[in-house]
């Protein structure tokens, strides 16, 4: 009896089972062995009521649709209907195929939930699928579904505090800044001048300085203002944990975050506590040519902070900036970098000499050891000059803030206490 | 070929800077399940239980026990290493036909464990043929045909508990009605072939 849906196909046991069951029929019969003929009637049976029942329900394997962006990993809904049993193979770049066989309700669909490990961020592929379906004796051809790119933005820690720039701007903002203007925080009482507001004047001051109104008092304020800051992110290189994928040999483990995922994270953690804050916030792709992201406040511009973050990749090797990317007056800069050349620390200096305070968020990933004598050399030669890098930064007064595993617990702290100093000394940049 | 040589020489040390993927296993994708069994307990099962149904047979003929065991063992291992439902029903194919050799008929009582044995045998070995080592199955997914499995089991047993006093009796029409069954099975299987 043929099926009424399409793809499905008789499995190879229902022939085999009817000859086995025929075979031993055959010789319970001519030898008059009815316990012989018994031994393969069940199969004979699950045959013939196999086949005289073909699946009759639509077969459909389809992935759910996705979210386009998310900040959860990577996961994904595979979802499985018609037959009884669904065989899965999954597999996905960096991982292990997993392979497991699921049942399928009748009548009904089964979802399957499927998460990747990966911790990296940026365009990332969903896991692929390939689904064979069972009903009874009856098989369908191998479907295969997944696969879909997704954007995954990153992930952000909360940030108490962040330094920003003593140079404030505009007339508005939740920050008070050093000049008098409109704004809730009182500076003095000053004598009435000309320029000042009418509305301005502090009758009770008035009465209690100068009883005959002789001179009117005013209330002046401290102005509001708003910080702004650049992000800007070294996405020259991409380096992971192990440096014998450095050079593009080999692939980067999926659970382990490399150096951008890393400035991604901290570029997002800042950029979320700067914009909660109602501060403003640009960014710039050092390994694009593209215009900057203009300092801007609001979650619309956040959302698109993380989306041009989580879009950022090298191309092609890493060159040295002619000259560094214009950033607005007065803004803080924070760096997002692997300092691995000298391009970064020569940045930095450019920036300092203009005028702008800057932070150094240090990106390398924790790095295992290498256990190739040459690549250990090699290794040992590449940090040794990243730290000289760091520690004539270091000297030059630019505060260096590691966001590695193993710094990431410490890199909350040393925001808040640069923040402190940043708001305190006079002349921090 | 010279410089084919050469080049072959001079990349020769660039293995070694291979990175290892046996130094530290891929992570896993995670999948939510219900309770699963690992696919290496079902190609067990079903070598253990077909080693099994041999056993029993050849326990029941006269034949020499090494040689008994022989078979067992090479029946066990081929079935472990190429699981499929075709070799255990081989394997329920011989045990027939070394209970119609021995000189228990004309009904051996054992037949009456062999019946379900012999099934089990063949549903595990069509589970094992299809998934791998490390593949997990829902216990769900494993309860899919039992109710039916038993009702074809038990049936035979019950006609077999019911055949057992009436063996060796001359019943020419249940000879008869036993090749028209057979007979019927051929059409149902064969000519209505999708």
């Amino acid at each position: 009896m043929p099926p009424d849906a399409p793809g499905w196909r008789v499995g190879g046991l229902p022939e085999a089972a009817a000859v086995a069951g025929v075979v031993l029929l055959i010789a319970g019969l001519a030898l008059g062995r009815p316990d012989v003929a018994l031994l393969g009637v069940p199969m004979l049976l699950a045959t013939v009521f196999s086949r005289t029942r073909p699946p009759s329900g639509a077969h459909a394997v389809a992935e759910d649709p996705p979210d386009p962006e998310t900040e959860a990993g990577v996961a994904s809904t595979i979802r499985i209907s018609g037959g009884d049993l669904a065989h899965v193979r999954v597999s996905a770049a960096g991982h292990r195929t997993a392979e497991f066989v699921a049942r399928v309700p009748p009548d009904g669909s089964r979802a399957v939930d499927l998460r990747l490990a990966s911790v990296r961020t940026g365009p990332q592929e969903t896991a692929i699928a390939d689904v064979r379906s069972y009903a009874g004796e009856w098989e369908h051809d191998p479907v295969t579904v997944g696969g879909t790119r997704r954007l995954v933005l990153p992930s952000s820690m909360p940030l108490a505090h962040v330094p920003v720039p003593r140079n404030l701007r505009g007339l508005t903002g939740p920050r008070r800044s050093r000049r008098f203007g409109d704004g809730g925080e009182l500076r003095d009482i000053h004598p009435f001048a000309p320029g000042d507001r009418l509305r301005r004047i502090d009758w009770r001051a008035t009465a209690r300085r100068s009883p005959n109104l002789e001179t009117l008092y005013v209330r002046r304020t401290f102005a509001d203002a708003e910080a702004a800051v650049m992000l800007v992110l070294d996405s020259r290189d991409d380096v992971g944990t192990d440096p014998r994928t450095w050079r593009h040999f080999g692939e980067q483990r999926v659970d382990e975050a490399t150096s951008l995922d890393l400035a991604r994270h901290a570029a997002a953690s800042i950029a979320r506590a700067l914009v909660e804050h109602g501060d403003r916030v640009g960014l710039v792709d050092l390994a694009l040519d593209a215009r900057p992201l203009p300092p801007a406040s609001g979650r619309r511009h956040l959302r698109r902070i993380l989306h041009g973050l989580a879009l950022s990749h090298p191309v092609g090797e890493p060159s040295a900036r002619l000259r560094p990317p214009q950033v607005s007056a007065d803004a803080l800069i924070y760096l997002f970098s692997t300092v691995l050349d000298d391009a970064s620390a020569q940045l930095v200096r450019t920036w300092r000499g203009l005028g702008h305070p800057v932070v150094v968020v240090d990106t390398l990933p924790d790095v295992r050891p290498a256990s190739d004598p040459r690549l250990a050399i090699a290794w040992r030669i590449v940090r040794m000059e990243r730290e000289l890098r760091l520690d004539r930064l270091a000297r030059e007064g630019v505060p260096i803030v590691h966001w590695a595993a193993s710094g990431r617990a410490e890199a909350a702290a040393g925001l808040d206490a640069l923040a402190r100093v940043a708001a305190r000394k006079r002349d921090w940049r | 070929m010279r410089t084919w040589l050469l080049t072959l020489r001079a990349e020769l040390p660039l293995l070694r800077d291979l990175p290892d993927p046996e130094a530290r296993p891929l992570p896993r994708i995670g999948v939510v399940l219900g309770r699963t069994v690992p696919g290496w307990v079902l190609r067990a099962a079903t070598s253990l239980a077909s080693g099994l149904l041999l056993l029993i047979a050849t326990g029941r003929l006269a034949m020499d026990a090494g040689v008994a065991w022989t078979l067992v063992w090479i029946c066990v291992a081929v079935i472990a290493v190429w699981p499929s439902p075709s070799m255990a029903l081989v394997a329920v194919v011989a045990s027939g036909l070394f209970l119609a050799l021995d000189g228990h008929g004309p009904f051996d009582p054992v037949v009456l464990g062999l019946i379900p044995l012999g099934y089990a045998s063949v549903r595990l070995g069509w589970w094992a043929q299809r998934v791998s080592w490390t593949a997990r199955v829902e216990w769900a997914a494993l309860a899919r045909g039992l109710p039916r499995g038993l009702a074809f089991v038990g049936g035979t047993v019950a006609v077999g508990a019911l055949v057992l006093p009436l063996a060796g009796q001359p019943l020419g029409p249940a000879v008869v009605a036993g090749g028209a069954a057979l007979a019927v099975l051929a059409w149902l299987v064969f000519a209505r072939r999708p």
